[in-house]
């Protein structure tokens, strides 16, 4: 692999292109392995697509360029708290939305840190809700009789529903 | 509008493995939560890997394969729906009264909530009938009343306390204690039956291990375990690497609970091949040999030891060693 390359182009499903730095893009296994081919291949004009929407994909290169340091050399145990008060903040922000789409490119892209990340953000919205908030937030269509409703609160003792 | 859609969160449409996954991190009272709000997430939030492994994490040191296989039993029992089989509450038998059952392996005090469609999943109505404490299912309890030992008994768990309550078979099944803490309480270790002669392999045992023994007064009662270690032969004078006890036909089994004064109660010589349970004349039945491979368990028995109420005991002993001979 040339030394020279810093960064490499990438193109996200709808078409944009995006800038990853070569230690970042070593978080992910295919990505890496499409850098290789990249600086490997004769043909360096063609601009691999990785198959994560332009919205998605700015989050996750985000993710990579702010882990990459601590992945690629190690770091002491503030960096990692400060990592992980990153973390946390990077899952707050407008995300919420794409929450399920990081999830998947981050399963995609064998990252296992995100996809962590997002399993636990993602259980964290449920947490301390009521049923009816819960139905709300996920836009779920509530498919039970009201027989079956009351069987399930049977079964479940000690727990609130309301 | 499209992309108002778009950026909707659907839960529902992630690929099952996912949606697990983000489930994993749910306590069991927002499982329940979530497992009401449709049928897609009540088949997900009931799943068995979910609850089992809430079950290991809450009772992992006193739910194991025994209490599973005996919890396979009700879960057939309240799908049959048999009532011959089930008594009023759903169990088989009953603690007192005319079936102080042997080999009731457990017992459960109310089977309603399995008439529903929970005896479906089995490991989350396990973990309720055990939350609940309507379940008493097989473990063991740590006592020191003349000797120190292991019972097999029935457990019952008190959520308010987070303690558990234990009833132990002697004619009929009664409740040796309330409250009883973590410490003194264990998963039954082997699968074999509590009144059956555990199977061993004595060929492997060689000084320095500690073991459990089975031990009995009486061949119509349960085994209790009792800790010992194995020791070297009178007659080997080397205590190295070089040591030829462990070529021996026998094998050399010491109590620590008897003083050294009462050599003869503390000290058992066993034969190595076809070993069968061995009476040893003082009404003592021992019956099969566990060698314990965790330090963990070797450091419980330590501690237990070192209560001070075992420590009295032991020093009466040493000035009476026939008090302890009678209590056998």
């Amino acid at each position: 692999m040339s030394s020279s390359v810093e960064a490499i182009t990438v193109l996200s499903s709808d078409g944009d292109e995006f800038k990853i730095t070569v230690s970042a893009a070593k978080l992910s296994k295919p990505l890496n392995w499409m850098l290789e081919d990249v600086c490997f291949s004769d043909d360096c004009d063609e601009v691999p697509t990785i198959e994560v929407n332009s919205k998605t994909l700015v989050k996750v290169i985000e993710y990579c360029e702010k882990h990459a340091p601590r992945a690629n050399s190690g770091a002491s145990d503030s960096d990692a708290e400060e990592l992980k008060k990153w973390d946390i903040e990077f899952m707050k922000m407008d995300v919420k939305d794409i929450l399920f789409h990081i999830l998947m490119a981050a399963n995609y892209l064998h990252m296992e840190g995100l996809y962590d990340l997002a399993c636990q953000t993602a259980a964290d919205l449920m947490k301390g809700m009521t049923v009816s908030q819960i139905r709300k937030i996920f836009h779920i269509k509530n498919d039970f009789s009201s027989e079956e409703q009351e069987q399930l609160r049977r079964q479940h003792p000690g727990c609130s529903f309301d | 509008m499209e992309n108002e859609k778009r950026s909707h969160i659907c839960l529902l449409d992630l690929p099952e493995s996912h949606l697990d996954c983000v489930l994993k991190h749910l306590s069991p009272q927002e499982l329940c939560i979530m497992s009401e709000a449709c049928s897609v997430l009540r088949k997900r939030c009931s799943g068995d890997d979910l609850w089992e492994e809430h079950i290991k994490r809450k009772w992992g040191p006193v739910i194991g394969e025994v209490v599973y296989n005996e919890w396979k039993w009700h879960i057939a029992s309240a799908k049959e729906d048999n009532t011959l089989r089930i008594y009023q509450n759903g169990s088989l038998g009953t603690f007192s009264g005319d079936w102080p059952f042997l080999s009731l392996g457990s017992y459960l005090d109310d089977s309603e909530m399995l008439r529903g469609s929970l005896s479906n999943y089995f490991m989350k109505s396990l973990y309720f009938s055990v939350e609940s404490g309507k379940f008493w299912f097989p473990a063991q309890i740590y006592r020191a009343n003349r000797f120190l030992c292991c019972h097999h008994g029935l457990l019952s768990y008190d959520s308010e306390t987070d303690s558990f309550q234990a009833r132990k078979q002697s004619g009929g099944w009664e409740l040796i204690g309330k409250s009883i803490g973590w410490d003194k309480v264990r998963a039954t270790p082997v699968e074999t039956p509590p009144n059956a002669l555990h199977v061993s392999h004595l060929s492997n045992l060689k000084p320095g291990d500690h073991i459990e023994i089975q031990f009995r007064t009486s061949r119509q009662t349960f085994y209790d375990w009792w800790h010992a270690t194995i020791e070297h032969l009178e007659t080997c004078n080397e205590h190295g690497n070089h040591c030829g006890c462990d070529q021996s036909e026998v094998v050399v089994v010491e109590f620590k609970q008897y003083s050294p004064v009462v050599s003869q109660m503390r000290r058992l010589v066993l034969t190595k091949n076809n070993y069968q349970e061995h009476d040893d004349g003082m009404g003592r039945l021992f019956g099969g040999i566990r060698k314990i491979h965790s330090q963990q368990q070797i450091d419980t028995w330590k501690s237990l030891f070192a209560q001070p109420y075992l420590r009295t005991y032991h020093n009466l002993l040493e000035f009476d060693p026939s008090l302890f001979i009678s209590a056998t």
